[in-house]
């Protein structure tokens, strides 16, 4: 009993320390709380190692020992999970319903086959007009056609009726384009460049080209992650050319020519 | 052999549709839909994960067989009545602990290779699972990893104990010492070469060898008790570096100064850092292996005598490792987030988002709970300790030389 005594008084004193420490380091309280429990883990193992021999017991006594120490391992492990912060579904429901809302349209109308001939079609159509349009002469179809397909136009109405900022916002949100890029001083974790002066380097369109292709456009300094595909190539499908579009318009808006935006170059 | 062979393809077999949902197989610049529409049958099979995952597996179920073992041998040490029968189960539950701790060690490498192809896949699995919706996942697999190398080196204390001239058996002073810098080391190494850069390697190796190399021509030893209270006393500093977060939230957004770690510390919560901790846990259990060795050869173990903690040390390891394994089966399988395959069939149904780590925690209790019923009562009417009938021996039951 002396021993664990002795052993607990040294376990509080050194995990005062580290409390002190951390403290003094600029930690956080809950860091400081942290480092003084991994120095009570560490008194618990040292009182274990010189814990007396347990005496042998069978039977029924045996059987008891078990089951209560597995309902102990279970609720500990419940526990155990409960005290670390929990992620809210919630905050990702919103955001899933909106990213699957198209695809579920689709679905559900059980019309998908129908649908992919169907853009396939318009596709084809409007190569065989534009090609008659070069012909007589006229103007290429609208960029936005050439970056988002078929259905691009979407995000020009909606850019026309200002709300392009908003869904472009969103769409950075719902993509989580934050996790590798940083953008307004947030998000970032050096895996991707910063954005904030983009609006001075590339063009909406290229910016859509770029989200639809990563191959297409390489950023200066970032040749590993480009040479390993770091950009995800899944926007073309996981996003409706809408709001590719928006995302695009949005991004171009920023022109923080203060900010390192690394320049972009042309690979495709 | 032939039952190993079979369960192994059995396993690659399970492997293909499993991994497929992780990473579905796709090409450059085509969508996932089309390309699926042309790849053959292998192609799908052999995708991005899938060989990860074999292995990463393959060496689970090892673990897994070798702490299953060690929890049959508990259960029928607790329930033999002659001395002959505790030897024996007692060196059972040394040796499928020995494998089942053998075969973890190897664990941490094929779980980091594993999550290095899925992040290679899609850079944006990373920092959902590491930084985002699944980082405190982590977080209690750090605290279970950390508990786990615990007990299996608790349990070779308690089997050094029963080893007769244990007190002669030292070590050099060197390996407490490698112990102690390891961590320190090889985070700094691993930050200015990061894994793969092979650099590193000139500067670790030397490290790790030390003890065994220029320990032959340093005098200076100590007890093998000493050294095994440094690696126990490492195996909590490793578990503490494993468990630091970049921040108390469960995810990036919600980071905020008061629980984040100071900038100049921001190196704790680093793959370096995580990867010295968990080599550092695995050096010093292999460190109090050899001397475990050394104390067998050494000494004489006198099987049967060994404290009857142990017995629970060996249900505690095994629970444990199968609750780790669904903790990590429910990352590897919310990793697909929003998708039955990823990126390719969407899930539209109302279960389709991240559960929390609390939610997930019970559900995988229960089914750690479900299993271990099912086979305590298959070991209860199978394997429950009887009187032999007449059973002719066919030798010592424990190995030559022991007591």
């Amino acid at each position: 009993m002396g021993n664990v005594i002795k052993k607990s008084v040294v376990g509080i004193v050194i995990g005062g320390i580290l409390f002190g420490a951390t403290n003094a380091l600029g930690f956080p309280l809950v860091f400081q709380m942290l480092f003084f429990g991994y120095a009570m883990l560490g008194t618990v193992v040292f009182i274990i190692l010189d814990l007396p021999p347990l005496k042998p017991f069978g039977g029924i006594k045996a059987a008891g020992a078990l089951i209560g120490f597995y309902v102990i391992l279970s609720a500990a492990y419940v526990a155990g999970g409960a005290v670390w912060p929990q992620f809210d579904p919630e905050d990702e429901k919103g955001k899933i319903d909106k990213i699957l809302k198209p695809k579920r349209e689709h679905y559900e109308s059980g019309k998908v086959d129908v649908l992919l001939q169907r853009a396939k079609a318009l596709d084809e159509k409007t190569k065989e007009l534009t090609a008659r349009l070069q012909a007589l002469g006229v103007a290429q179809a609208p960029a936005d056609q050439k970056a988002g397909g078929g259905g691009a136009p979407t995000a020009t109405t909606a850019a026309a009726g200002g709300d392009v900022a908003k869904l472009g916002a969103e769409q950075w949100e719902l993509q989580e384009c934050y996790n590798c890029h940083k953008l307004n001083g947030e998000g970032g974790k050096k895996r991707g460049p910063e954005l904030d002066n983009i609006g001075n380097l590339l063009t909406a369109d290229e910016i859509a080209l770029k989200i639809l292709d990563p191959k297409s456009y390489k950023a200066e300094g970032f040749e590993k992650e480009y040479e390993k595909g770091k950009m995800p190539d899944k926007y073309k499908d996981l996003m409706e050319p809408s709001d590719v579009q928006a995302l695009a318009v949005w991004l171009a808006g920023y022109k923080n020519a203060s900010v390192n935006t690394p320049k972009p170059i042309k690979m495709k | 052999m032939l039952l190993n062979l079979i369960g192994s393809i059995t396993l690659f077999v399970i492997d293909g549709p499993t991994s497929f949902m992780n990473t579905p197989v796709r090409a450059e610049g085509v969508s996932p839909a089309e390309f699926l529409a042309t790849a053959s049958l292998w192609d799908k099979v052999f995708n991005y994960s899938w060989m990860p995952l074999n292995l990463h597996r393959l060496v689970g179920n090892v673990t897994f067989g070798g702490f299953i073992a060690g929890l049959i041998a508990a259960y029928m040490f607790m329930g033999s009545k002659k001395q002959e029968d505790r030897a024996y189960y007692d060196w059972m539950g040394f040796v499928g602990n020995m494998i089942g701790v053998g075969a973890l060690l190897f664990l941490p490498f094929m779980g980091y290779l594993l999550s290095y192809e899925l992040c290679d896949y899609d850079a944006s699995i990373c920092p959902y699972m590491m930084a985002d919706q699944l980082s405190m996942f982590f977080e209690m697999q750090g605290a279970m990893v950390g508990l786990i190398f615990l007990a299996s080196n608790y349990y070779i204390w308690l089997s050094m104990k029963r080893i007769e001239g244990v007190e002669r058996v030292r070590m050099t002073v060197l390996a407490p010492i490698v112990m102690v810098l390891l961590p320190i080391v090889m985070t700094k190494v691993l930050t200015d070469y990061p894994v793969p850069d092979a650099t590193s390697l000139a500067f670790l190796l030397p490290l790790l060898l030390a003890p065994a190399i220029l320990g032959r021509f340093i005098p200076l030893t100590v007890s093998s008790s000493t050294v095994i209270k440094v690696g126990f006393l490492m195996v909590v500093v490793g578990t503490a570096i494993w468990m630091t977060p970049h921040g108390f939230v469960p995810t990036g957004a919600k980071l905020v100064a008061e629980l984040e770690l100071p900038s100049d510390w921001n190196f704790l919560a680093l793959m370096p850092a995580k990867n010295s901790a968990a080599f550092t846990l695995i050096f010093v259990t292999v460190v109090n292996y050899v001397i475990y060795n050394r104390a067998v050869s050494q000494g004489t173990i006198v099987w049967g005598k060994i404290d009857f903690a142990s017995q629970f040390v060996l249900v505690f390891l095994a629970f444990s490792a199968i609750w780790t394994m669904g903790l990590m089966g429910a990352v590897r399988s919310l990793l697909r987030k929003y998708f039955h395959a990823y990126n390719l069939l969407p899930d539209f149904t109302a279960e389709s988002f991240t559960p929390t780590l609390s939610y997930s925690a019970w559900w995988i209790t229960g089914i750690t709970v479900t299993f271990f019923a099912v086979v305590s009562f298959a070991i209860l009417v199978t394997l429950r300790p009887s009187d032999s009938k007449g059973h002719a021996h066919e030798g010592s039951p424990v190995p030559a030389g022991a007591k």
